[in-house]
């Protein structure tokens, strides 16, 4: 079993209105010394992960790992250059293409935080945190502390994001980045469980234990029916932005369950792959 | 762990034996590649690999080389074999093609999120230990080495696989040609009148497994430099992340180097002082980028066969394309392959987002 003590957690997200908030601002308002030239997705994983650090008391081992996933990536510059690019002939920019790397949001929360371990982006389809916290598991380094991070960008029009996404249209979209600080101690916090079980059946036992529980929403229709027939609706777990699409709906719900004093106990299923069921708890 | 299967179609052809056969005394036959979308029109040499098929070339590549490096696994260690995909932008390399083909509706980037294809391909080889799509730029591919040979010694499992894929983008050139870094002619790696990188296309399959008697992943280091900008390679960095990898590993005395070597003028110039820094002048050293061209995410996965599959034939590749040593730089790469024993070797990979790592391999005697 792969166990976490969270030592502490942040984000920063919103559903999205008519037109982008200007995150420049914001972060200007945040950092003494903002990052010059990053994009959107950059400002977000810097906003949340600025919130996360605030909730520590000190800083971060400077050897800490961090992962980062994101299920759509820095989708806003790269919807930019491609249609630049197919419809009006131009080249890519150099520093559209640099803040494209998915990585780059993790190299510049690094600096902000002064770390030097990995930083490492991970995907994986529509399974991100889960991938974060089995990356974990392979890899803490020296200071056995890691920042993990997921983060999701919206991009104007929403219409258009509605279709990119395959929303239907009206749909209310959301965006943000979450973050975990994680170890190993047995000193005391909140605790996450990750595991894998093999069988709907087992999931489902599992989850019908919870006192609140909660299925990615990531997951196919048909699947989620199946896993939720006959369990207590009322310890559905219902995050505040549950009415919208949130590329990163699992990192949602977790955070809103640790923000509720003491932790909201969560089971989650978080999605599912030729390994079987992938389960996360928090209590 | 050992290196006990490789899957490899890149542009020295496809399968391990072609991989060493062509690097004794490699000849690198760059095509083109053309970005007709682009006004005025972008084309830059590229070293392609064979593939053809009705899947996206992305998809097409690493299903042969991963089915190659598969070969001779049962079912059942399948299922328990977790899959590392490594490529530079996972995604979106299909992504973008589908958009250019008009088959991805009316919006970019439309479709799934990132890591379908790592899905697509754990489901038709039933790889049932979970899979994972890293992204370090161009350090993926070493990364991704790293973690998989984690899951092993956590005794996760007994094989792991890692994949390295890089195909055309016409983002990627687009950007990296912005950015100066793409030589308009030859690659040149660590030599005087080095003017860029020569991009390539490869999939690369490695199938690491506790137990073996060949080629070892002894282990290595991997560490982020937030100092120099997220684009640029520090001497200072360079040095500390080898010295430890030979630390961690202890590794005493490395028989020899296979560089980053873009041939990029001053990542170049900083990776040869990291090297000196860190083990002095007298260690043969060596690129591939100019033979292979850069493979960018897959590089690590790639050049790690690559001189994995030199190696067991008792030889370390040359620098092809190197002509005249820079006065500037304290060393000059190989210029013809050099007899290797059993030992040591380091091989760096740096990406961007500051991220550099280095692996440490084995020969034993």
């Amino acid at each position: 079993m792969n166990a976490w003590r969270v030592c502490a957690f942040g984000a920063f997200e919103r559903e999205a209105g008519d037109s982008p908030d200007d995150l420049r601002a914001e972060l200007k308002s945040t950092l003494s010394q903002p990052p010059r030239r990053v994009n959107r997705f950059i400002r977000l994983a810097l906003l949340g992960a600025h919130r996360c650090i605030r909730a520590l008391n000190g800083p971060l081992p400077e050897q800490t790992s961090l992962y980062v996933t994101s299920e759509h990536g820095p989708v806003a510059d790269t919807v930019d250059a491609m249609e630049g690019m197919i419809h009006r002939g131009l080249p890519v920019m150099p520093m559209t293409f640099i803040n494209l790397s998915p990585g780059m949001a993790g190299f510049y929360v690094a600096a902000m935080l002064g770390l030097g371990g990995r930083s490492v982006s991970v995907a994986r389809d529509r399974e991100g945190l889960g991938a974060l916290f089995d990356m974990a598991a392979l890899y803490t380094g020296a200071s056995d502390v890691v920042l993990l991070g997921s983060v999701a960008e919206c991009v104007w029009p929403l219409a258009e994001h509605r279709a990119r996404c395959r929303q239907p249209p009206d749909t209310p979209l959301a965006e943000g980045s979450y973050w975990i600080v994680a170890d190993r101690s047995e000193q005391a916090g909140p605790r996450l469980w990750r595991e894998t079980v093999g069988s709907r059946v087992e999931a489902r036992a599992w989850l019908a234990d919870a006192e609140n529980w909660y299925v990615a929403p990531h997951l196919p229709a048909a699947e989620r029916e199946r896993l939720c027939a006959n369990l207590d609706a009322k310890r559905r777990w219902r995050p505040p932005l549950e009415h919208c699409f949130h590329p990163e709906a699992v990192a949602h719900a977790v955070y809103h369950a640790l923000m509720v004093r003491p932790v909201s106990p969560l089971r989650v299923v978080t999605g599912r792959d030729a390994s079987g069921y992938r389960l996360l708890q928090l209590a | 762990m050992y290196l006990t299967s490789i899957g490899v179609v890149c542009h020295a052809g496809r399968g391990r034996e072609a991989l060493s056969d062509y690097l004794r005394a490699p000849h690198p036959r760059p095509g083109t590649y053309v970005i007709d979308e682009i006004h005025p029109r972008l084309e830059i040499p590229y070293l392609w690999a064979p593939a053809e098929g009705r899947r996206s070339r992305t998809e097409t590549l690493a299903t042969m080389a991963l089915g190659d490096a598969l070969e001779g696994f049962s079912a059942a260690e399948r299922r328990g074999m977790p899959l590392f995909l490594a490529s530079s932008n996972i995604d979106l390399l299909d992504r973008e093609s589908r958009y250019v083909r008009g088959r991805s509706g009316a919006v970019a980037f439309s479709g799934p999120g990132a890591g379908l294809l790592a899905r697509r391909l754990a489901g038709r080889f039933a790889l049932g230990g979970g899979e994972f799509s890293i992204n370090t730029a161009c350090a993926s591919g070493s990364n991704a080495l790293l973690y998989a040979r984690a899951a092993i010694e956590r005794g996760a499992c007994e094989h792991a696989v890692v994949v390295g894929v890089e195909s055309p983008s016409r983002i990627t050139a687009s950007g990296l040609h912005g950015l100066q870094v793409l030589t308009p002619d030859r690659c040149r790696p660590f030599g005087r009148g080095r003017n860029g990188m020569l991009l390539g296309e490869a999939a690369c399959a490695i199938v690491l497994s506790a137990g073996g008697d060949g080629m070892r992943l002894v282990g290595g280091a991997s560490a982020l430099d937030v100092e120099a900008g997220p684009t640029l390679t520090r001497a200072e960095a360079v040095s500390a992340v080898m010295r430890r990898a030979m630390e961690e590993t202890r590794t005493r005395a490395p028989i020899a180097i296979k560089g980053h070597g873009t041939g990029t003028p001053a990542n170049d110039a900083a990776e040869v002082r990291g090297v000196v820094g860190c083990v002095g002048m007298a260690v043969p050293v060596t690129s591939l980028k100019s033979a292979l061209g850069h493979t960018l995410g897959a590089c690590g996965v790639l050049e790690t066969a690559a001189v994995a599959a030199c190696w067991q034939h008792g030889f370390l590749a040359p620098t092809a394309g190197f002509e005249q040593a820079d006065p500037a730089l304290a060393l000059s790469p190989l210029e013809q392959s050099h007899t290797l024993g059993p030992g040591r070797m380091l091989l760096n990979f740096f990406g961007f987002g500051g991220n550099n790592c280095v692996l440490v391999l084995e020969k034993s005697a």
